[in-house]
């Protein structure tokens, strides 16, 4: 069940533990969850709330505490607190257009901000660049967030994570806040920037179909644990091992109305 | 420029400033600020509290000019003493003999100061210290709060009384201890409203960019409370002018002869039954400012905090 | 009332045995639809201009399963809530005909509004969180519902009335969740909880608009399932709004789909590679699909002659 690690790891995540408050109010967030991605592939996380998987993410990022166990970026084992480096290795897309844009910043002052964090030159041209990258115009530039429909925030907002040119994009529900047709003009976008800069993606979802769509490899979690670790391909065949995968596979193709269709999905074991 | 919308079209400036593509910084801030004008500018209780305001700025920075005698020395003590409203006294002169109208004009520019010199001090004190007790929570938190609520376990008035008997009487010190016992809400406003802002995700964002503490509570906490404190600090100030006219009506404000307008009060109190004029020009002006401010203060709630709005 | 009373008792058989069920499901349409729409329009008056958020909405609904799938701002939850009365303030209702089981909506009284919301027609909206009193007990508030629309009954008989509607629902032990207040139970739990109160007054029609999208997969097939029994049982009528294509078209009889206030098209359910508009045929295309569709997807391109 764990990852045989990859030939040429970007991210390496062993035996990691994320635990929140002590005593009574302690809850085990993470329990021993290990994966690890090649440079310039895409790595899905897929389970329901309260699976943890959103966790993992922040954990990787220092958002949230890594209590046992080691993330390692690039081949080495990050440091707590995450220094400036890492930072320019590694950004995150959010879930949430609307709450991920600080409301009273425009477009402009919202990619700038990075660029002077990392002190870097050249702000005029690497603003516009990133808002061609990601498909938008120089006329968004000066708009405040509420000008914006949802996808074009989202846009923004992955343009704000790109412009230090990391190498690792984290991504948190990107697409599960938009409509279906502005879902796929995230994901192609998400699709052709990462073959465009190599990126490597973890991406994390509720949607299987979503994950199989842009990873070629996922892990299904449930309460804080890895169930399984399955293939795309896998999905599309059919071919996986445990009963919740294949749950969650038969409810994403819509409700199915016959009892004898879903009993014995509940039933096999596998 | 082409393509009509079926709307009317608004005319050249207002079009600049609507635009949905500003071209420029510069005109994204002043499209929003246009906005919030329009939204302001709607309400007419408002915009009767921005014009006391601007009156009593006009009134102060005119003063020498606008004032028919001097404030401070009066004119003859046996014929032009206590003289009713009228004539060449607006509102009549009191027992120095001075002309109540001048000391009222030249009183708006110690209101202001006070009013000015209060806000510089102790808006800024609670932002920061609101702000980084709620960003940083924890034992900082802890410690912040106590001292905000020590101030506050005090009333205000007691409180000016006790520093400016400590600092000695004197519209400066006035205003230090004002200022001194100002702030406390404040603070507690800009943390309750850190607390709601620290956990979004476009803080988080700000982070994973490797933004520091101090730059994130600055840049991007900050700029989020400054409404609501402004909000405050307008509401606050009918009671920091009243605050400041107690301390003048008991000889602790401005000092003799300073034209301040609590202390006109005090001193029109012994002819309150004769010459009722002495006391209640003053009395009057205060009550219209605070009334200005107040309004003031509602309207710009409505433009700058939408959660209060009805 | 004895139509309750029967479907209390078939409960308890009806999770094992939903094939009793079957039979109503497929009975043929009343002659006279539950619910006629005719040329609905929902206008918001704002100080910008105003926003035609339903334009010319038409639709007949029997005694079945009706979907509205559209995206947002489509109008499709304007839709629901214009039916039930419910437009916020600005908003404005205007329509050739509004009627409920030859109820003129439009013309009714308040009284007789207040008697049918809630109490023939009633609705599931999307968060149990925001939709449930945090003050009462779960049992409480369906005990007052059904009080409020049956004032005769005890309060002996309602809270009868609130357990078996309980277990209706599937709660594992019924007696132990009336006494639990809202914050106390997970997603899945609440919306269950909001379908009880919703359905103890035994409605003939239910709009729930996007019951499950704040809830897990595995969890929002349940409520589902749950929905799909207790309509078919009492036969009443349902109309689900949702922006999940997928989803509206496995559950429902037939599907509208809206965009810009305007129904595009009426498809059969099961029959969504049938549909001939469009906007359909692109919101179905533009879905990431486990079979591995086209890399990259085909994004949906809005032709403006939609919205005329």
């Amino acid at each position: 069940m764990i990852a045989p690690s990859a030939p040429n790891p970007m991210l390496e995540v062993s035996d990691l533990h994320v635990v929140f408050g002590t005593g009574r109010l302690r809850v085990d967030a993470v329990k021993g969850v290990s994966f690890s991605v090649e440079a310039g592939g895409a790595y899905g996380l897929v389970g329901e709330s309260g699976s943890g998987k959103s966790t993992v993410l922040r954990a990787i990022c220092g958002l949230a505490p890594v209590t046992g166990g080691t993330v390692r970026i690039d081949r080495r084992e990050v440091e707590t607190p995450r220094d400036k480096g890492f930072y320019r290795t590694v950004q995150m897309v959010f879930q949430d257009p609307y709450g991920s844009l600080h409301p009273r910043h425009t477009v402009d002052q919202t990619l700038a901000e990075p660029l002077a964090i990392h002190g870097e030159r050249d702000a005029e041209a690497r603003i516009l660049g990133a808002l061609r990258e990601v498909g938008l115009g120089p006329s968004f530039r000066f708009r405040y967030p509420h000008q914006l429909s949802g996808g074009q925030r989202q846009r923004v907002a992955i343009a704000r994570a790109l412009i230090l040119r990391p190498k690792v994009l984290l991504l948190d529900e990107p697409t599960s806040a938009l409509d279906a047709s502005v879902q796929a003009e995230i994901l192609n976008l998400l699709e052709q920037l990462r073959r465009t800069f190599g990126l490597t993606y973890v991406l994390v979802s509720h949607d299987l179909a979503v994950v199989a769509h842009l990873c070629d490899r996922l892990l299904v979690m449930q309460h804080g644990e890895a169930v399984e670790e399955t293939s795309a391909a896998a999905l599309r065949t059919g071919t996986v091992a445990s009963d919740y995968t294949r749950s969650l596979v038969a409810a994403s193709r819509g409700y199915a109305r016959e009892p004898a269709e879903r009993e014995p999905v509940l039933r096999s074991s596998g | 420029m082409s393509g009509a919308p079926p709307l009317p079209q608004p005319s050249g400036l207002r079009a600049w400033l609507l635009s949905a593509k500003p071209g420029s910084r510069a005109q994204a801030r002043l499209g929003r600020a246009y906005l919030s004008w329009r939204v302001f500018s709607r309400n007419p209780l408002a915009m009767l509290g921005l014009a006391v305001v601007v009156a009593l700025v006009v009134l102060a920075a005119l003063a020498d000019w606008i004032a028919p005698f001097s404030p401070v020395s009066g004119g003859d003590l046996r014929t032009q003493r206590l003289l009713p409203p009228g004539g060449p006294y607006l509102f009549g002169t009191d027992d120095q003999a001075r002309d109540i109208f001048s000391r009222l004009v030249h009183g708006a520019r110690i209101t202001l100061f006070v009013v000015a010199l209060v806000s510089i001090i102790a808006a800024p004190i609670g932002l920061l210290v609101g702000t980084v007790a709620g960003y940083m929570g924890g034992w900082v938190d802890a410690v912040l709060m106590r001292i905000t609520d020590i101030f506050l376990a005090f009333p205000r008035l007691v409180l000016a009384l006790a520093f400016v008997a400590a600092l000695g009487p004197g519209i400066e010190n006035a205003v230090i201890a004002i200022a001194i016992t100002t702030w406390p809400p404040y603070a507690r406003i800009a943390r309750a409203e850190t607390l709601t802002i620290r956990n979004s995700d476009f803080i988080a964002a700000v982070k994973l960019q490797g933004g520091s503490t101090a730059r994130i509570i600055w840049g991007h906490v900050v700029p989020l409370c400054l409404s609501s404190v402004i909000v405050r600090v307008t509401l606050d100030m009918a009671g920091i002018i009243l605050t400041a006219a107690g301390l003048g009506f008991l000889g602790l404000g401005a000092q003799p002869p300073m034209p301040e307008w609590g202390a006109m009060v005090a001193t029109g109190r012994n002819y309150l039954i004769d010459q009722w004029w002495v006391a209640a020009v003053p009395g009057l002006a205060i009550c219209v400012v605070s009334l200005g401010f107040n309004l003031l203060g509602d309207g710009l709630r409505d433009v700058l905090d939408p959660k209060a709005a009805r | 009332m004895a139509n309750g009373e029967m479907a209390n008792g078939e409960v308890e058989g009806g999770t094992a045995g939903a094939g009793s069920a079957e039979s109503i499901r497929h009975s043929p349409l009343a002659i006279r639809p539950l619910l006629e729409v005719e040329d609905l329009h929902v206008r918001f008056h704002l100080r910008t201009g105003t926003v035609h958020a339903v334009r010319g909405l038409s639709f007949a609904l029997g005694r079945e399963r009706l979907g509205i799938v559209g995206e947002s701002g489509s109008g499709k939850s304007q839709t629901g809530r214009a039916i039930l009365g419910l437009t916020p303030p600005p908003g404005e209702v205007t329509a050739k005909r509004l009627a409920f089981d030859g109820i003129d909506l439009l013309t009714a009284s308040r009284r007789q509004l207040r008697a049918l919301r809630g109490g023939r027609m009633t609705m599931v909206m999307q968060d149990p969180k925001f939709s449930l009193n945090p003050v009462m007990t779960i049992g409480e508030q369906i005990v007052e519902a059904y009080r409020a629309h049956n004032p005769k009954a005890g309060r002996a008989e309602a809270k009868a009335k609130a357990l078996a509607m309980l277990e209706a629902v599937r709660m594992r032990d019924p007696g132990r969740v009336f006494a639990l207040y809202p914050h106390e139970v997970s997603g899945g739990m609440g919306q269950r909880a909001m379908i009880a109160m919703m359905l103890v007054t035994d409605p003939d029609l239910l709009i729930a608009d996007e019951p499950t999208s704040a809830l897990d997969v595995t969890v929002s097939t349940e409520v589902l399932r749950i929905l799909d029994d207790l309509v078919s049982e009492r036969g009443m009528g349902l109309i689900l709004i949702s922006h999940d294509l997928k989803l509206v078209s496995s559950f429902c009889d037939r599907v509208l789909v809206m965009y810009a206030g305007r129904v595009m098209e009426e498809v059969r359910a099961g029959a969504l590679h049938e549909a001939r508009h469009p906007y359909t045929q692109g919101l179905m295309r533009c879905l990431p699909t486990l079979q591995g569709g086209t890399h990259p997807l085909p994004t949906l391109d809005r032709d403006p002659a939609w919205a005329r």
